[in-house]
């Protein structure tokens, strides 16, 4: 199952009608967020880099 | 009194990206076979399977994240993805302003055509796996 996350539009493109800068949660399968990461389009927050990473998350 | 739209605004999404501002025009084509259905009784036609398009004539770009960055790595992956499609960008999914949706695949891609002197425009025609949705709401 899909989890949503947290990701902000660092592109200068609209992504899922959100626009560029604006941070937005949305579950997105594995594979579209690969090539939305790899074409500059998205970066996932660093907190939810820091949750896959496993290290505990200050507030 | 009738308006009469016509196209300035036109909003093209491919798998999540806005190519709005590289298309220069879209067609959504909504089909079903037609199925004799002749009976002893008369000639008639039934309606049989869709099979519903896309096609989206774009100003081509090599530019990270746009035209060919998002079609080539489906062209590469021959995997399925997502175009959305309604007539005026800046106005909300409604009767007036109706989104087509579907999931679509890509089995032919000119990345690169033209004379010299040309603006650089390809051509994609995607077909649509399954049905196409028309969200009016």
């Amino acid at each position: 199952m899909l989890r949503k996350k947290k990701y902000r539009v660092i592109g200068s493109r609209r992504i899922f009608g959100n626009p560029p800068g604006k941070v937005f949660e949305r579950a997105i399968p594995k594979d579209q967020e690969r090539r939305l990461i790899d074409a500059g389009h998205l970066e996932i927050t660093r907190k939810v880099k820091e949750e896959e990473n496993g290290n505990e998350i200050s507030s | 009194m009738a308006t009469k739209l016509v196209l300035k605004n036109c909003f093209v999404e491919v798998d999540g990206v806005d190519l709005t501002c590289n298309v220069r025009s879209v067609e959504v084509m909504l089909s079903k076979a037609s199925v004799e259905a002749n009976t002893m009784c008369g000639p008639g036609n039934q309606h049989g399977l869709e099979t519903c398009s896309f096609t989206i004539n774009f100003a081509q770009s090599f530019d990270t994240g746009l035209v060919n960055d998002t079609f080539e790595p489906h062209w590469v992956g021959e995997t399925a993805f997502t175009v959305t499609v309604r007539p005026v960008e800046a106005e909300p999914v409604s009767a007036t302003n109706p989104e087509y949706t579907g999931s679509v695949k890509l089995f032919e891609y000119t990345p690169l055509t033209g004379s010299v002197g040309d603006l650089v425009e390809t051509s994609i025609n995607l077909p649509v796996e399954g049905l196409i949705q028309i969200v009016k709401e």
